[in-house]
Parts: structure tokens; sequence; C-alpha cells
């Protein structure tokens, strides 16, 4: 039964019992009224017979006869009343009563006008015993009447009051009986409601026990209230709820766990290593990834596009074989081939005939190959992965790939932009770095040029007065000639640092012809040679037969080798060993100034004249072997350095188009300084 | 006596080569600070050699050589180019038409003896 219908049959109820209760009341008040008339007539029917008897008695005593009709008028009075009393007691009653008090009055009467007849035939006072005892029973039944009517009063009275009590016990009774409804079917719902979400609160829903007592004891609640029914509703809803809140947790763990990997391959792109070692470490986290039933192998191919085929960058526990036979895949061969050419993931869960790569007895096994795809469709790389024999295509292992593939597809790029740039950077540096030196030897050209000429005048002045000087009095004085000899050592000196400026500054152009650079290596020797017989240093010849006839400018590559030598000489103790060693080479990527791009001078895989100039000296400090050719920079100003001389050479390689550097000897003494021209100058060249 | 005539702006450097010639014996120097004056005391002079500086202003030595050599009476007067400059760079610029000797100052009087004793030897 609902709840609203036990409300009405309730108010129902207590509306029924206050309409009896008051009809009830009503009724006993109208007899009480009744009552009340009665009894008012009663008393005045009383009181009339007593005074009819009064009269009575004192007609008896006096004979008088107006006393007579005066009882005779009470008794009629006393009928009249007892019509109203008739009127105003129909009770049954009340009715013998009245007829009882109507007889004693008709026979009071007879037997009062009997009376009177005797009184007046006979002188003697008659008999009255007769008319005195009906007088008293007319007395005795209205005294009768009068207290019936006062009981009935008293009565109806008293009804009132039980009625009253009547009423109250059974709307106790009722109130008791809704507090045990209200109790059974709102408070106890309520206070369990109330409990559980305390605890749902408390615990949160997953760990709430009462979720699983609430679904035992549903059966409590399954009674036909409505707060028992909102319950049930309540409960339903919250598992239905909770069941959908597991499935969307579950979700949420998976996406996060899928978030995980995701950040995990983003942050590997911040990392400050190499491409290659990146995509090692990318597959290191995708095979790992403990949801993905994936084998615990695969790799990483990188597309070239010119060539039309995958190159293998990055694998782990690759077989052996499959290390060179995967090493260069082409679009179209093979699974990863396949997964390039249509750019779309290729699932097989067993060795099929495209599966064109293997060796013998391979192992059961599937891939997902998943390409690397960027946004207008071109395939920058392939994803393999290994899975196990059979293994059944997952919608959702599908679905992470791809976003892995679309991951790696920004990281991979950006990668390779970063080194781009750093490289870009580095090449940006170093030409910074040559046009800073470029400007400074500009500028220290352009002042020598225009110095040198005017200081010269004055120095050779000054030498010939010298020499002068020493011819006249060096021979009067020994300290004189010491003085002036001193003099013309040091001004010796100065005219040298003006003759390096001066060289220095004249190395802007070239003039490049077809010289033979054995003979022109024989003919600096001759310069050198008086220095190098002083300190006894010998010298090596090792000349590649083939480089007769090389193109260069003559002056300026024989300045080139005299300043080397010089150098070494000044460097090297007596008895030293200089070594010239000349040939063609294919250049390899990693050696100096040879790169890929556009903006290197040098390219891997082409040829190269390099000549090295070895000496067996002391070898340059490791901390200032960047700055030997930095302008004025010497390590032996004492020995007449003025660090002019492997800045020209280096200005002279420069304008050849060629690269210098200077490295010590492994294993020493000494150091080799090596200069590499274009090979088109010398090729053109060779006989 | 070997006659030497030797043109210079740079008075001082003249001057004293001029001493230290005359003074070592054997040489008679006549000294001008200017090309055009140095072709004038030529026809007066008549020297055994010339020594010329390179850089003079106005006359530079370039053109008094170009001078002396297409006349028929001092083309063969031997000279010795001066020059402050790298002597082969000059010797460039006169396109080694003249087979001339080239000294690059600063130069030790004791060094030009010798190169003039060469040449007048050789002719």
């Amino acid at each position: 039964m609902g709840i609203k219908l036990k409300a009405i049959i309730f108010c129902c109820f207590i509306l029924l019992i206050l309409v009896f209760s008051f009809i009830y009341n009503v009724n006993c008040l109208k007899r009480i009224i009744d009552g009340g008339k009665v009894l008012v007539i009663t008393n005045q029917m009383l009181g009339d017979i007593l005074q009819a008897r009064r009269y009575e008695k004192n007609f008896i005593l006096r004979g008088s006869m107006e006393w007579a009709e005066i009882t005779k008028g009470y008794m009629r009075k006393l009928t009249t009343e007892l019509e109203g009393y008739k009127k105003n007691s129909p009770a049954k009653e009340n009715r013998e009563d009245i007829n009882l008090l109507l007889r004693q009055r008709d026979l009071y009467l007879d037997e009062f006008d009997k009376y009177v007849e005797q009184y007046k035939n006979s002188t003697l006072r008659p008999e009255s015993n007769i008319l005195i005892d009906t007088g008293r029973e007319m007395e005795r039944i209205c005294a009768k009447m009068g207290d019936k009517a006062q009981l009935f009063v008293e009565h109806s009275t008293l009804n009132i009051g039980r009625s009253q009590i009547i009423v109250l016990i059974i709307s106790f009774l009722l109130g008791l009986t809704a507090f045990f409804v209200i109790m059974r079917t709102i408070i106890k719902p309520i206070n369990g409601l109330q409990k559980i979400c305390n605890d749902i609160t408390k615990n949160g829903i997953f760990n709430s026990e009462n979720m699983a007592i609430t679904e035992k004891q549903l059966n409590v609640f399954h009674a036909k209230g409505e707060i028992s029914k909102l319950m049930q509703a309540y409960f339903e809803m919250l598992l239905k709820y909770n069941a959908q809140l597991k499935t969307v947790n579950a979700e949420i763990q998976e996406s996060y766990a899928i978030q995980v990997v995701l950040d995990k391959l983003l942050s590997l792109s911040l990392e400050d290593i190499s491409l290659e070692e990146m995509l090692e470490k990318t597959l290191d986290i995708i095979i790992g990834v403990p949801w993905l039933s994936l084998e615990f192998k695969g790799g990483i191919f990188l597309a070239d596009n010119e060539k039309r085929a995958l190159v293998l960058k990055a694998s782990k526990n690759f077989a052996a074989p499959l290390l060179v036979n995967c090493a260069n895949v082409p679009f179209g061969k093979c699974l990863c081939g396949i997964a390039a050419q249509t750019g779309e993931i290729v699932f097989r869960n067993k060795i099929d005939a495209d599966h064109v790569i293997g060796f013998e007895n391979m192992p059961e096994h599937g891939h997902y190959c998943v390409p690397i795809k960027v946004s207008d469709g071109r395939v920058i790389g392939v994803l393999n992965l290994y899975i196990a024999h059979n293994h059944r295509f997952g919608e959702k292992e599908n679905d992470f790939l791809l976003a892995v593939s679309h991951l790696l597809v920004g990281v991979i790029q950006r990668k390779k932009a970063e080194t781009e740039l750093a490289q870009a950077y580095k090449q940006l540096k170093q030409t910074q770095a040559i046009l800073i030196q470029a400007e400074k030897l500009n500028v220290v050209g352009t002042l020598s040029s225009g110095v040198a000429h005017e200081v010269k005048n004055p120095l050779a002045i000054i030498l010939v007065g010298l020499e002068y000087l020493i011819k006249r009095f060096g021979k009067q004085e020994k300290n004189v000639d010491f003085v002036l000899t001193e003099m013309s050592v040091a001004l010796e000196r100065a005219d040298g640092i003006i003759k390096g400026l001066l060289d220095f500054s004249r190395v802007s152009e070239l003039n490049i012809r077809d010289n033979d650079f054995n003979a022109m290596l024989e003919d600096s020797l001759k310069l050198v040679k008086y220095e190098m017989q002083k300190k006894k240093i010998s010298f090596v010849k090792d000349i590649q037969q083939n480089i007769l006839c090389v193109k260069f400018d003559k002056a300026k590559m024989e300045q080139v080798l005299i300043n080397l030598f010089l150098n070494a000489v000044r460097e090297m103790e007596e008895g030293g060993i200089i070594t010239v060693k000349a040939y063609i080479k294919t250049l390899k990527l990693g050696a100096p100034g040879v790169g890929r791009r556009s903006v290197d001078l040098f390219k891997a895989g082409e040829d190269a004249f390099i000549c090295e100039v070895k000496d067996t000296g002391p070898g340059i400090p490791d901390d200032v072997i960047d700055k030997v050719f930095d302008l004025f920079f010497t390590l032996n100003r004492e020995k007449g350095g003025t660090g002019l001389g492997l800045s020209i050479v280096q200005n002279i390689i420069n304008l050849h188009k060629g690269k210098i550097w200077i490295a010590n000897n492994e294993p020493g003494p000494g150091a080799c300084i090596t200069f590499m021209l274009k090979t088109e100058q010398i090729k053109e060249g060779l006989r | 006596m070997k006659k030497v005539l030797l043109i210079d702006d740079e008075v001082s450097f003249a001057e004293l080569v001029r001493l230290s010639l005359e003074d070592a014996g054997g040489y008679i120097v006549k000294t001008e600070y200017r090309g055009e004056h140095g072709l004038d005391a030529i026809r007066n002079f008549n020297p055994d050699i010339i020594v010329l500086d390179m850089m003079m202003p106005e006359m530079n030595g370039l053109e008094v050589l170009q001078m002396l050599k297409t006349n028929d009476k001092t083309k063969d007067i031997p000279v010795i180019i001066l020059s402050a400059v790298k002597s082969n760079l000059v010797k460039r610029q006169t396109a080694g038409n003249y087979n001339e000797t080239y000294l690059e100052k600063p130069i030790t009087v004791e060094n030009l003896k010798r190169v003039i004793e060469e040449i007048l030897v050789g002719k």
C-alpha cells in the first residue's frame, strides 16, 4: 500500500472518529438540555402539586371554596405543564411516570371533587385520607420524575467526558501506529541511506563494505513503501553507477598507462641524445609496455625517400641474420616495406608469403609494422614489432601503436631539426669566427700596408747609420761595438715584423697556375737550408708519386712551406727531423673539415690533396693548441717569433679554399701541421 | 773610382749611404732627392751605376727607370732599384722588363757594396 493511500486512510479514520465524537457529544448536550428542561418542568410541577396540596389542606381545615378553586387551578396548571413535559421528554420510561401522574391527578381531582361535594353536603369534615394519599402519591411521582431528570442530565454529562477520553485514547493509539509506520517506512530507510552515504563519503564507493551488504539486504528494502522503493532505486542506481564507474575507471587506467608511455616518449625528445639513441630508447619503451602483448624485440627503420628504402636505425633482440638482411629494406619489400609503401599498419600473426626477408629455421611469429607517417602522407619510418604466433588483432593495440607512430613523427622530426639546427649553429659559429678573424686580419692588413712603408724608410736610415757607426767607432771601443750591434739586431727584428705584416696584408689574391709541387718544395728548402744546417736538422720527404703538378699560387705556397719549416727549425733542438708527407686521399666522414652539407668545404667520399709537415720539437701545449693560428700568438717571442707566420699560412690556405690544422704527434715528440687542398685544383695538374 | 748616382727622396738615407760608401773608399757618390733632378744629373755626372728608390713623390722610380731605359745614352747604365716594399712585388710592377737588380729596404751598405761590385764586375 502506498504511503499516500495510507496517509489518506489515516486522515479519514481520524476524521470519522472526530465526526462520531462530535455527533455523540452534540446528542449528549441535547439530552442534557432536554433533561434540564424536564427538571425545570418537574420542579414547577412539584411546586404546583405542593401549592395545590397546601390550598387543599387549607380548604380541608377552613372549608373556603376559594381555596378549593385555587387547588383546582394549580391542578390545571399541572396539566398544562405535563403537556409541555410530554413534548420535551419523549423517553418511554418517562411516559409511564406521566401516565401514572396523569392517573393520580385524575384520581386526585375525582377525590377532591368528591370531597368538595361531601363537604358541601355535610357539616362534618369528611374523611380526607384518600385525597391526602393521592396528593402524596402525586408528589412522590413528581419528585421521582425530578430525580430521574437529574440523573439523566448527570448521565449525559458523564457520557461526554467518557467520549472525550475514548477519542483521546484512540488518537494516542493512532499516533503511536503512525509513529511506528513512519519509523518503519521513512526514518529507518532514511537512516540506512544516511549511513551508507556517510560510509561512501568516508571510504569511497569502491571500498564501501555497505555496497555488498546493501546488495544482500536489498530484500529488506523490498517492502512496498515509497522510501523503500526510493532506497531500492537509489541502490540499484548506485550499483549500476558503480559498475559503470569501474568500467570507466578501467578505461581511465588504460588511458593513463597509454599516456604514461606517450609521455615517456615525448620526454625522450627533450633529452640531449642522438637520434639513434633516442630511437633505441623509444623501442625499449614500446616493447616494454606490460599491457601490450608484444614480444621483447623489434626495430625502427627510417625512410630514405630518395632511394625509396628503409634503413634500420634501432633494433632490439633482432636475430643476427636480420641485422644484415634488414639493414636496407626497399619500399614494398617484406612487411615493413609494404607498410612504408602503403602507409597503413601491417598486421600478420604468422609468417606468410609477404614475409620475404628471413632466415633458415626462423621461429614462428607475427608482426605489427606501423608506418611513421607525416601529415602530407609521406612515410618517414616504420616501427617493426614482434607478436606471438596466432596473436589476435587488438583494436586497442592498433590504436595505441597508431598514437605512438603519430607521436614519433613529431619526435623524430624535432630531433632531426634539432640536430640540423645544432650543426647549422656550429657552422654559423665557425663562419662567424672566420669572419671575425678575417675582419681582424683585414684591419691589421690595411693598417700594416699603410704604416709599413712609412716605418721602413726610417728603419733603413737607422740601419745604415748604425752600420756606419760600427765601422767608424766599433773597432775603437769594444762596448760601443756591442751596443751598436745589439741595436742593429733589434732593428732587424723590427724589420722582420714589418715584413711579416706586409706579407700578411698582401695575402688577398691568388695567382694560381700549374706548379710542380716537388720543385716548389725543393725551392723552399733552399731558402731555409742555411737555418737547417746551422741546427743540424735533417729532412725527410715522402711524396706520393702521381702528385707532380698541382694548381696553386707558387709564391704563396712557397711562403707557406718556408714559414712552416722556419717554425719547425725554431722549435727544435739540434738534430731534429722535419718530415714532409704529401698524398691524395679519399675523405671519410669524421675527418677534420669533412661534412655532408653544401656548406662543408670537403665532402666525404671525395679526393683531396693532403700535405703534412711534421717536426720533432716539444709540441704545443694542449691549452693553447687552438690559438696557434691567431695573429701575434707565439710561444717563442724570445727566439724571434712574431706570431705572424702561422696566421699568414692559414690565410693563404684559406684563400686556396683549403683546410689547415695542427696536432701533436702521437706518440710524440713534436707536432704536425696538415693542410688539405681541393682536388679539382690538383687533378687538373696531374700529369 | 766608381761613380754612383743615388736618387732617393729620403734625404737622410741618401746622405748616410753616400757617407758610408765614400768612407769605405773607391766610390764617388752623388745624391739627388727627386727623380727629374736625378735624370738631369746624369748628363753632367755620367755615373757608372744608378741606385734608384722606387717610391718617390711626383716622378717615381718606375717612371725614372722607364726614361733611363728608353734613352739610348742612358739605357746601358745598370740600375739598382731600392724599395721599402718586397722586391719581387716591385719586380712584378716593372714586369721584369729591364733585368735590373732589386733590393728591399732596409739595406746594409755592405750588401749594397757587394751588389754594386757584382754588377760592375759582370759588366
